[in-house]
């Protein structure tokens, strides 16, 4: 999935046929999958060819994408990076040859990349993953239909699916496919918004903590248990029925109540790095408690805490989903995956599609992310623990 | 005790006591250690395991690991005249790596694993001189170069798993040395090596230390490597300073009968296919010293008083070493005996 970019001094570089290089510019990857790079390559093809059809396909959307909404720049600059990245990429890469382990200069980071593209479930994991957020960001060029839309009502609802409809359409008459991908924009936000907010106050309580010992630390693990014991659901349906649920609350909510978990983490990796010599090395040269803990040992404990992220995004997403279900998840007019589920479980013995490729949203999601995070724990365990 | 020296060294410790708080009780760790380093001169510090040398080496630093490890009151050590105990931890941070740096015996865990040692360096050049991006590489490579690392550029992006022992002890050498300081404490910065290994560090070091007219501590349970290194020798027994002299006095002549086992089981060149001498026993636990003078008990030449009283460090008549055995003060050892 990951090679090395820049910054390598010695590396072979052969001569580059012209059709080598024709075949770049036409199909960026491709060279490298045909050089054993199936990973990389591949993904960059997949970008490549998924960019290049939207483009096709959504040539007037696109085209008036850069004077539109919000949501259509972002879309328009995702996709240009999309295939201007390719293209750089490929071109990069064109003259180097099959990674030889034995030969490479790579540094802790690189192994664990490498011994991760070794699990094939956690690399398709990624690449799920990966294409789930390049929809949330390029959704206004995919949808089929506009948000929010219903046509006809009453005579469009509850559509089997079908090439118009390949979701079908709910009660409303709203086309499923368009309400799962726009869906993805608020249940990956949500999980990776406060995922960042939980791991970045995790960690620095828990290294905080670890490192200092003392009265610091008893503070900070007594609140961590005071949170930890609260009932959280409670504490959502009480804020939830105590102020509008906007998306930002439920993302604070969700945020600031997971990261005990992160600190525990932290703090035991941390307990034991501290005794490490690297960390007496560091002391005896005379830097900082501030500058040891963030430069020197928070790096050496990263490893536990990107695995935790990810399946804690995974987590975040389910539970955003449980919220919606109980009618507590994000208002708005455009519905998060949790929601239609709802929605659409009431009328499941007669219209199953709304609830069951929702549903299936979410499985897939929270599967991949599940499959990232063994893979790296994998991955990161023997090198960085 | 050592009398006041008439100049002021570099580094002057008096009556060090370092504890350590155990469950089983406190551990003089160091006690009662005083010696002297002067500018440019190296002092070795030499004993077994166990017996407080790197609890020593931590207590010039101030990184005992507190809050369990303590240097009791009373203790002084002076740095360039200025007492360090009880400084405070703004001036100790100053005093750490900008004058006094230290390099420690594991080279295979003192460095970062997941940052270049490149980085590491231009890190340590960053926070003690202040020097930035293509400067701070540019002298760290130099630094590279000083400590006889091979392909200093290639080494520069490299990560510590990638180099060998010898090499990141060099690594390490060159981060103390990043910030010129003017004492230097190696912590058996040797032993982890393999011979050849150690004996190009050894010869790294004393070139640097010539070339930078800095002064050096080496720590080391090695006599061999201490007296081919060293001016002076300071032996250490059980938290005490035994037997102080210079490197040629001691290693040819010593009068301490620890010293003397010391030295006896170095493998030597006519002991070839004999089995080596050993000193009997262990070093005792510094929970609980023994009474009298601390080598009794494995002393080949015990006496009498040896376990009822402890002898004094006295300094050898008519020369610049000192030693603490009543062997060297029959008369005045007689005449407390009587008393006691």
């Amino acid at each position: 999935m990951i090679e090395r970019g820049g910054g390598v001094q010695h590396r072979d570089t052969g001569p580059v046929s012209r059709r080598t290089v024709v075949l770049s510019a036409m199909l960026p990857g491709l060279a490298q999958v045909l050089q054993g790079r199936r990973a990389s390559g591949g993904f960059v093809l997949w970008v490549w060819v998924g960019s290049l059809s939207i483009l096709v396909l959504q040539w007037d959307v696109v085209l008036d994408a850069p004077l539109g909404p919000l949501d259509h720049k972002v879309a328009f600059v995702t996709l240009l990076t999309g295939l201007l990245g390719a293209w750089i990429w490929s071109f990069r890469n064109l003259g180097s040859m099959p990674r030889d382990p034995q030969s490479e200069v790579a540094g802790t980071w690189w192994v664990a990349a490498e011994s991760f593209g070794r699990s094939r479930l956690a690399v398709l994991g990624l690449v799920i993953v990966g294409t789930a957020y390049l929809v949330v960001l390029l959704v206004p060029f995919i949808a089929p239909y506009e948000p929010g839309i219903t046509a006809g009502f009453g005579s469009e609802g509850m559509l089997r699916p079908s090439l118009d409809h390949p979701f079908g359409t709910d009660r409303l008459a709203r086309d499923v496919l368009t309400m799962v991908l726009y869906g993805a924009r608020i249940s990956l936000s949500i999980g990776l918004i406060a995922v960042a907010i939980s791991v970045t106050i995790g960690t620095i309580l828990g290294a905080v903590s670890g490192y200092l010992g003392g009265w610091p630390d008893s503070v900070i693990m007594r609140v961590v248990d005071v949170v930890i014991a609260f009932p959280r659901l409670v504490l959502l349906i009480a804020v939830v029925a105590l102020f509008d649920s906007s998306l930002m609350l439920i993302i604070l909510v969700l945020g600031l109540t997971q990261w005990p978990a992160t600190t525990r983490l932290v703090r035991g990796e941390v307990l034991s790095l501290r005794e490490r010599d690297f960390v007496q090395a560091a002391r005896a040269l005379g830097y900082s408690r501030a500058r040891i803990i963030f430069r020197h040992i928070v790096p050496n404990a990263l490893g536990p805490v990107i695995v935790a992220t990810t399946l804690g995004i995974g987590d975040m997403i389910l539970l955003e989903a449980g919220l919606s279900y109980l009618g507590l998840g994000v208002q708005g007019d455009v519905p998060s995956w949790g929601a239609i589920v709802a929605d659409g479980q009431s009328n499941m013995l007669n219209a199953w599609w709304p609830a069951t490729f929702a549903g299936l949203a979410i499985v897939f999601t929270v599967v991949s992310f599940n499959l990232v995070g063994d893979g790296l724990r994998d991955a990161l365990d023997p090198h960085l623990g | 005790m050592k009398r006041a020296a008439p100049r002021e060294g570099l580094l002057e410790v008096r009556d060090l006591r370092t504890q350590f708080r155990t469950r089983a009780g406190a551990a003089r760790a160091v006690d009662g250690v005083g010696f002297r380093v002067d500018r440019g001169e190296t002092l070795g510090l030499v004993g077994e395991s166990g017996c407080g040398k790197t609890a020593t080496a931590l207590s010039l630093m101030a990184l005992l690991p507190g809050p369990a490890g303590e240097i009791l009151p009373g203790s002084s050590i002076r740095f360039e005249g200025e007492e360090l105990v009880g400084a405070d931890e703004a001036r100790l941070r100053r005093m750490r790596g900008n004058e006094v740096a230290m390099i420690f015996q594991e080279p295979m865990t003192s460095l970062n694993p997941v940052c270049s040692v490149g980085s590491q360096v231009v890190e340590a050049l960053h926070f003690h001189r202040g020097l930035k991006g293509r400067e701070a590489t540019a002298a760290a490579v130099e630094l590279f170069a000083e400590v006889r690392l091979p392909d200093p550029e290639i080494r520069f992006s490299e990560y510590p798993h990638q180099l060998s022992g010898g090499m990141r002890q060099r690594v390490m050498i060159a981060m103390a040395l990043s910030c010129e300081p003017r004492l230097l404490i190696a912590d058996e910065p040797t032993t982890a090596l393999d011979v050849t290994t150690q004996a190009q560090i050894l010869d790294l070091l004393s070139d640097l230390r010539r070339r930078r007219g800095m002064a050096v501590l080496l720590i080391s349970h090695d006599l061999g490597v201490v007296s081919e290194f060293c001016d002076r020798v300071a032996v250490m027994y059980a938290g005490q300073i035994v037997e102080e002299g210079s490197a040629e006095e001691v290693i040819h002549q010593p009068r301490h009968p620890y010293t003397q086992g010391l030295l006896a089981s170095l493998p030597g060149r006519n002991s070839r296919g004999e089995s080596l001498a050993v000193i009997p026993g262990v070093v005792p636990s510094p929970i609980r010293w023994p009474h009298g003078c601390r080598f009794h008990e494995r002393c080949a030449l015990v006496m009498d008083r040896c376990s009822r009283h402890p002898p004094d460090l006295r300094s050898v008549a008519g020369s610049d070493r000192s030693t603490r055995c009543w062997l060297e003060s029959p008369e005045s050892a007689t005449a407390e005996d009587t008393r006691a």
